[in-house]
């Protein structure tokens, strides 16, 4: 590894770390209630749909 | 037990184990929680009406994703651009790097991914956040590997500008987490 190459892989690696954090941060955070209702309904309707 | 057969879930209870990736997703497309809540809504109706065509074993990820961002491009990206920027916030935003001094803080970095174009953003969201191959991804958005690989090479180039971070700047890393990460990806390679 030169030094010349060294910070951008370093500059690269930090960009793509910040990048899946914020990726899995918002996947973190909870769910909706309206979404989960949701989800509730569909699996109601299925029930009386008999599928 | 002693068995050996594989148990495949599921597919409308695996589809709710993406909730929190596909919501995921939508953020970073719209940038607004509630629009994304309602493409995630839509989607997900969308998906169960349709959970017939999946193909059990095959990536649920990478269909959920390809019809969120099939929902996003017919029916929101009008509506985004007509709330967006009301208040000219993010034009601001545009003529203002961050004042770093040589580090990187996560909140620019933010910021700074907000401005990406779509097609940028969601390239390396696809690729560089979900972990989804060049060609996974090319094949969700419906266009050549090489157009992906090209979407994402200029979004890291535009963080940089962005972000003014110019190979040639000398880089502190303040980040204890991100500095472990780097030196245990440097080590592995070394390894």
């Amino acid at each position: 590894m030169t030094d010349e190459t060294k910070p951008v892989r370093e500059r690269d690696a930090l960009i793509r770390n910040h990048l899946r954090r914020s990726f899995e941060d918002k996947a973190a955070e909870e769910i909706p209630g309206d979404l989960m209702n949701l989800i509730a309904q569909l699996r109601e309707q299925d029930g009386k749909d008999g599928k | 037990m002693g068995s050996d057969a594989v148990t495949i879930m599921d597919p409308k209870d695996e589809l709710v184990t993406h909730l929190g990736v596909l919501r995921a997703f939508a953020l970073s497309l719209c940038r607004n929680p509630s629009m994304a809540d309602d493409l995630v809504q839509e989607t997900v109706v969308k998906a169960w009406k349709a959970i017939h065509r999946f193909e059990p074993g095959t990536n649920m990820r990478a269909w959920l994703f390809t019809i969120l961002r099939n929902t996003y491009y017919s029916s929101y990206v009008k509506a985004r651009r007509e709330v967006a920027d009301v208040d000219g916030i993010l034009s601001g935003q545009l003529a203002v790097k961050p004042e770093h001094d040589g580090r990187l803080a996560y909140t620019d970095f933010l910021k700074a991914f907000e401005q990406l174009p779509d097609d940028q953003r969601e390239a390396l969201t696809l690729v560089g956040a979900s972990g989804f191959a060049y060609h996974e991804a090319a094949e969700m958005c419906g266009v050549a590997t090489g157009t992906i690989k090209s979407r994402v090479s200029r979004a890291r180039q535009r963080l940089i500008e962005l972000l003014d971070l110019s190979p040639e700047d000398s880089m502190e890393l303040t980040d204890g987490g991100t500095i472990a990460v780097i030196v245990a990806g440097q080590n592995v390679r070394r390894g």
